[in-house]
């Protein structure tokens, strides 16, 4: 670790990071005295810039470039930083172990990359919808959200195991924070608690990991981890232990099945900016480590580790989207969606390192391009979905898509918006879900010539297993936009509700833009990964992939097939200005508006009625349901009436009905009509359907943590008796051990 | 590639069967219709009803619902050019489809999923009842038959190695089906359950009631009027016929097809006119099975349906796996 | 492209999947019917491997299966089910979905097992052996999976089929002697067990033959 008197563009890039650290730290007292308006847009400036710097460092190796600066040496002084090699910078301590070091590889580069411009995103959005969801805290918000990017940003760079294991942490709890950050409600605080337990489940295996790691090496660096790959000095046995400790260390953040359960309870319950950020990013760090241990620091395997994943993402795949089918709240659907994108992820994965153990690095080099693809997508999708769900929250306030209906007239930029993240994570064509979908569906069908009986078998089987999720994916994602933006109002809310402000329109426009953009010319977003497969696999496939105009082909070896999404968009759009002429030429453009047939029956919208005094009772109606005041039950009938005419439509829970009794078995639901006996028992009785949608997971862990809990409270019982003896023979007996203890040490020493 | 895309006779072969597709769809539909009516001892509907049905839509007024949105504008053509742009994927008589390089057969099933997604939306669009009962049922059974269609397709894409639908074809006309019989009979016979089911003929569904509560498929368009109307008829004529295509080319790998291929050079307005003549004769062949179940077999009860498709993943499971082995 | 042994192995799996198809029928009539058209299957099985092996007997049993199994039997047990007006539906042990996925299984089971060298040589089409070995299996799966008695009946007539197809397959053809008294035992077996459904019908007042275990009282 010679002084040099060049910098590489690390240190620049980890002088950047600690800058915007420190900004921020520094900023806590203005942002409180000031405006955390003020300070979003501040912070949105600087990810973007940060975003583009990333992206660029990665296109055209910025970090590895050396730069003679003037100030090079007192600059690297002045922060402590000594570069060892080209991307890697190491800030000692004085505490042993205890290094800071940060890697700028494409890898990293590129998560970092999607952290900044979701982040970017993010804070634009929160700009306007910070007060339209009316927090009272909003400077807490903006501390605990900064922070909570920058921490993500830190992961992602950490190349040491005890600077990793600190971000993570921090990433934690402040992402606890975030989810507890609505307090008061009930359901915030058991969607924290289940999160917070979860994770430090999942951070407790991942120490046991790198302590294993830490035995088997001697060091915390990843540097040297990577030695341990490459020289192969780990036995079957130790590569067993890493891989079951890595799956459930980082699978629990990732929310594979059946680790999965923490997160469709606290994703919804976070703020919608936070929520797109942890959906989005967050939990794509777990599959960055699952990347970095499983082709950096494990280098030769069997089939039967990526077998499993293959088979663990298929599981985590079906498992997510069966239950999206079935939720009410809109949250809590995506973030089902979000576990069923993590499995797909998981598919490529695994296919990726069933190709790696058989050295087929040219298919490993294109599974691995769909799983980047595939994270930047989901990144770029579900934070429009979670952004849109957010304003949907906010002008309604309820995520209850069985109060919703009717917002495509009464927003309809974000209900256009809303219908491109909807058709993008349906991965229909000509969206970006649907590219990189295909290019994994070509990585399982090429997983045929290898030339293993089983992988043989059951790939095609996976595939069709995606092909369900996909379908089952376009049911939740109909329901989900179809019942909500679709209809009529259900609600005095949803019909009541506004066109969401300016930035967070803009917000999820760019997203929604990238994701046309990146459907119809997928090679923008396949030029950077490209870099980081070619690190990974050390093969370019770029140039055999793609050809321009949007075309996509396989490697020209297995040449399975086509797409070229931008062909699939000119075809139809010409043909749709065909249709058009021709219907306009021979037929005949005559609209006639009329009410919508219900069996002859008056069918009259609700909450348009011209007559104040009626809409002013349903208002009524509404709010008297709840606390069955029983005040003016003059004209309740009249009102019931009206408001049943809106909520004739089908709704959210009976959208889903069919899904729910074929799959019956594999649901934890709750279905119950009751009689409400004291108003009419017999002619037109008032009933009440009850439904609650659990996790079956959930339930199975809480009968199993109450089983162990009370076991260790009677032990706890037993050993704290409440007698004072005992106590005292307690303190006398651990002051023996210690002597013990101590004296032995002594005498080995 | 792009030489072939300039080659003009490529291009006239791609248009003729694109055409040859749109211009026999209602006619398949008639010609199943009127079977059945045979078949019941009725005299039955004219075979040129279809296309006169279509015309008379176009002409009518469309009566939109109040609720409606922008949705239920465009449902309608994005459902129609979806369907039609699978179509031109698909090679019908010779292996040059007018867009075989936009995508492969992969691509098609998701190109019909896009169509599928607009017509649940419209069903949902007008506030009624009736359209979200259709649109949840239709669009459960078809992401239920996905996979089932898929492995059929990947059983065929791994014998031939590859997903581009013209290879696909002109691989099996060349090498033939019977290389693993028992894998052909049970991928026919997933393929003719899928066929069925996503086309909503009529164990799973019935494509004339227009009761309430049986209709699956009707149910979602019960509010389109006039050429909406036109457009989703001719788009579920379509569908049909793209997957009587799909079937005949599959599974009976006869004709002149492969021929056509190889003289390209030598192309023959002679030839062209037999393959299309054989293309529809086959076309007939595999349409007349439908008819003969529609008759003998009543509509199964909604929750039976994922028994019905079962059976069909089932067999094109064994299908793939017995080919693997 | 389409040689002998081939159109063999398609009929065959026709066989199989009516029998597969009979797991997944619901009514007792479709049962029957499903029955007749597998039976027809087999008898044109047993003609073309006749055509190809050039064996007479082959051409006579084919025509025996015709008639007894496509003709005979289906209409013996129509005409039991209408005189005992079964019309209920049929009753599983195992759901139909479970069936099909089980029966799905042993197919591939069947297969999994005889493939590499099994004895190739022997056969006239080396895939209808696994095929006539899933059919039994099958067969036997619906004896054990229907709670129905006349269901039994017809999981074992499809186990006969795939006994038949598998001898066939093997042996080019049992002694004609030995074929008719095969025929004649599952003639007779299906006709007594006819009159014995119909006394259970009288004495239980139902075929469910779960219900026989309170004989033992």
């Amino acid at each position: 670790m010679g002084r040099t008197d060049t910098l590489n563009g690390a240190v620049i890039l980890m002088v950047i990071l600690i800058v915007i650290l420190f900004l921020f730290l520094l900023s806590i007292p203005f942002i409180i005295s000031f405006n955390p308006k003020l300070s979003l847009i501040f912070s949105s400036a600087i990810y973007l810039l940060l975003s583009v710097f990333l992206l660029f460092s990665l296109l055209f190796g910025y970090a590895k470039l050396p730069l003679s600066l003037p100030f090079s040496i007192q600059l690297s002084e002045l922060f402590g930083l000594r570069s060892s090699t080209s991307d890697h910078i190491t800030y000692l301590t004085t505490i042993p172990y205890l290094k800071f070091s940060y890697l700028f590889d494409s890898l990293s580069l590129f998560f970092g990359f999607l952290i900044a411009f979701l982040g970017f995103i993010s804070s634009l959005y929160s700009f306007n919808y910070l007060y339209e969801e009316h927090y009272k805290n909003k400077s807490l918000f903006v501390i605990l959200f900064n922070g909570f990017i920058i921490s993500m940003l830190f992961v992602v760079f950490s190349a040491n195991g005890l600077s990793f294991l600190i971000f993570w942490e921090i990433m934690s709890i402040l992402s606890f924070f975030l989810v507890l950050f609505e307090y008061e409600k009930e359901e915030s605080k058991k969607a924290a608690n289940l999160y917070i337990i979860m994770t430090h489940i999942g951070t407790f295996f991942i120490f046991l990991l790198f302590l294993y790691m830490f035995m088997k090496t001697g060091s915390f660096s990843f540097e040297t981890w990577k030695h341990l790959g490459i020289s192969g000095g780990l036995s079957v046995a130790g590569m067993t232990i890493i891989f079951i400790l890595t799956l459930l260390g980082f699978g629990m953040k990732a929310g594979i099945f059946p680790l999965h359960v923490w997160l469709p309870k606290a994703h919804p319950e976070a703020p919608s900016s936070v929520s797109a950020l942890m959906s989005g990013i967050m939990i794509k760090t777990a599959i960055y480590m699952m990347i970095r241990f499983y082709f950096e620091f494990m280098k030769s395997y069997g089939w039967g580790f990526g077998f499993t994943i293959l088979l663990i993402g298929a599981l985590t795949l079906i498992y997510g989207v069966l239950n999206a089918g079935i939720q009410d709240n809109i949250k809590r659907l995506l973030a089902y969606s979000s576990m069923e994108n993590i499995g797909i992820m998981l598919m490529a994965l695994g296919l990726a390192m069933i190709f790696y153990s058989q050295d087929m690095y040219l298919l490993c080099a294109f599974a691995m391009m769909a799983l980047l693809f595939h994270i930047m997508n989901h990144a770029l999708f579900k934070g429009l979905l979670f952004l849109g769900s957010g304003a949907i929250a906010s002008q309604t306030h309820t995520k209850n898509m069985n109060k919703l209906g009717g917002l495509v007239k009464k927003m309809p930029a974000a209900s256009f918006i809303f219908l491109i993240g909807v058709l993008s994570a349906s991965t229909l064509p000509p969206f970006n879900g649907f590219v990189s979908e295909w290019m994994i569906y070509q990585s399982l069908l090429m997983a045929s010539s290898v030339n293993i009986e089983i992988i043989k078998v059951f790939t095609p089987i996976f595939a069709s297993v995606m092909a369900l999720a996909g379908g089952l994916a376009a049911l939740a994602f109909v329901k989900a936009y179809g019942i909500s933006f679709l209809g009529r109002a259900r609600s005095q809310g949803a019909n009541s509700a506004k066109e969401p402000p300016f930035l967070m329109l803009v917000s999820m426009g760019i997203l929604a833009f990238l994701c046309f953009l990146l459907g119809i010319f997928s090679f923008i977003g396949l030029m950077p990964i490209n870099k980081v497969v070619k690190e990974i696999t050390d093969i370019s496939i770029y140039k055999n992939i793609t050809i321009s105009y949007g075309s996509i082909v396989t490697l020209p070896k297995y040449s399975l097939g086509v797409v070229s999404p931008l062909g699939l968009l000119a075809a139809g759009v010409i043909f749709m200005a065909a249709v058009y002429l021709f219907i306009k030429i021979f037929g005949n453009m005559k609209i006639r508006i009329f009410e919508t047939f219900a069996c002859g029956l008056e069918n009259k919208d609700v909450y348009n009625f011209s007559d104040a005094q009626i809409s002013k009772d349903v208002c009524n109606a509404g709010t008297s349901n709840n606390h069955e005041g029983n005040n003016d039950n003059t004209n309740n009938d009249n009102i019931n009436a009206y408001t049943k005419i809106n909520n004739a439509q089908y709704s959210s829970t009976g959208f889903s009905q069919p899904l729910r009794r074929i799959f019956e078995k594999i649901y934890n639901i709750k279905e119950n009509l009751i009689n409400e006996e004291y108003k009419r028992k017999y002619f037109f009785p008032v009933k009440n359907y009850i439904f609650k949608a659990g996790d079956l997971f959930e339930c199975f862990y809480n009968s199993f943590a109450s089983k162990f809990l009370e076991k260790i409270s009677k032990l706890r019982a037993y050993i704290q008796g409440g007698v004072v003896q005992t106590y005292i023979a307690y303190i006398v007996g651990t002051l023996i051990i210690l002597l013990i203890w101590v004296s032995w040490f002594y005498h080995a020493g | 590639m792009w030489n072939d895309i300039l080659n003009l006779k490529v291009a006239l072969i791609g248009i003729a069967q694109i055409l040859i597709l749109i211009i026999i769809a209602p006619f398949i539909n008639s010609y199943i219709n009127k079977i059945k009516s045979i078949l019941r001892g009725q005299r039955g509907r004219p075979l040129l009803q279809g296309y006169k049905d279509i015309f008379k839509l176009i002409r009518k007024e469309v009566v939109l619902s109040e609720d409606a949105s922008y949705i239920s504008k465009i449902a309608p053509y994005i459902v129609f050019v979806s369907i039609l742009v699978s179509a031109c994927f698909l090679p019908v008589f010779s292996p040059q489809a007018l867009l075989s390089f936009t995508g492969d057969i992969i691509a098609l099933v998701y190109t019909i999923g896009l169509g599928t997604f607009f017509m649940a939306l419209y069903g949902m669009d007008q506030a009624s009842s009736f359209g979200g009962l259709g649109s949840s049922r239709d669009i459960l059974i078809a992401s239920l038959a996905e996979p089932t269609l898929m492995l059929v397709i990947f059983a065929f894409a791994l014998q031939t190695k590859t997903t581009n639908i013209s290879q696909i074809f002109i691989d099996i006309h060349k090498n033939g089906f019977l290389n693993y019989p028992v894998s052909y009979v049970f991928a026919l016979m997933a393929f003719l359950i899928i066929s069925i089911a996503e086309n909503g003929r009529i164990p799973v569904d019935n494509p004339d009631t227009h009761l309430e509560l049986t209709m699956v498929h009707e149910a979602m368009i019960l509010e389109g009027s006039g050429r909406h109307l036109a457009l989703f008829e001719y788009s579920s004529y379509l569908k049909l016929i793209i997957f009587i295509t799909l079937a005949s080319n599959i599974f009976l790998p006869i004709g002149v097809y492969s021929g056509v291929s190889s003289s390209i050079s030598s192309f023959s307005f002679l030839t062209i006119l037999y393959a299309i003549l054989f293309y529809i004769l086959k076309v007939l062949i595999f349409a007349t099975p439908i008819a003969f179940i529609e008759i003998s077999m009543a509509k199964l009860r909604f929750f039976r349906v994922p028994d019905f498709l079962m059976l069909g993943f089932v067999l094109s499971i064994i299908s793939l796996v017995l080919y693997s082995i | 492209m389409l040689n002998i042994a081939s159109f063999i192995e398609l009929m065959g799996a026709f066989v199989l999947f009516f029998a597969i198809l009979q797991t997944a029928s619901h009514r007792v009539d479709f049962s029957i019917k499903v029955y007749s058209i597998q039976s027809l299957f087999l008898s044109i099985t047993i003609f073309v491997m006749g055509i190809h092996s050039n064996n007479g007997e082959l051409y006579l049993s084919s025509f025996l299966t015709f008639a007894i199994k496509v003709v005979a039997i289906p209409f013996f047990l129509n005409k039991v089910t209408r005189r005992i007006s079964i019309r209920e539906k049929i009753i599983p042990y195992i759901n139909m979905t479970n069936s099909v996925l089980i029966t799905g299984a042993i197919t591939i089971f069947a297969f999994f097992i005889t493939k590499g060298d099994f004895a190739s040589h022997e056969f006239i089409a080396r895939r209808v052996f696994p095929t006539a070995l899933a059919v039994i299996l099958i067969g036997v799966f619906i004896m054990i999976a229907r709670k129905k008695a006349i269901i039994q009946i017809i999981g074992f007539l499809t186990l006969d089929n795939g006994i038949i197809l598998a001898a066939t397959s093997i042996t080019k053809g049992l002694p004609l002697v030995v074929d008719i008294g095969v025929f004649f035992d599952v003639f007779i077996g299906a006709i007594m067990a006819g009159v014995l459904i119909y006394r259970i019908r009288t004495s239980f007042d139902s075929l469910d033959t779960s219900k026989m275990s309170n004989l033992k009282e």
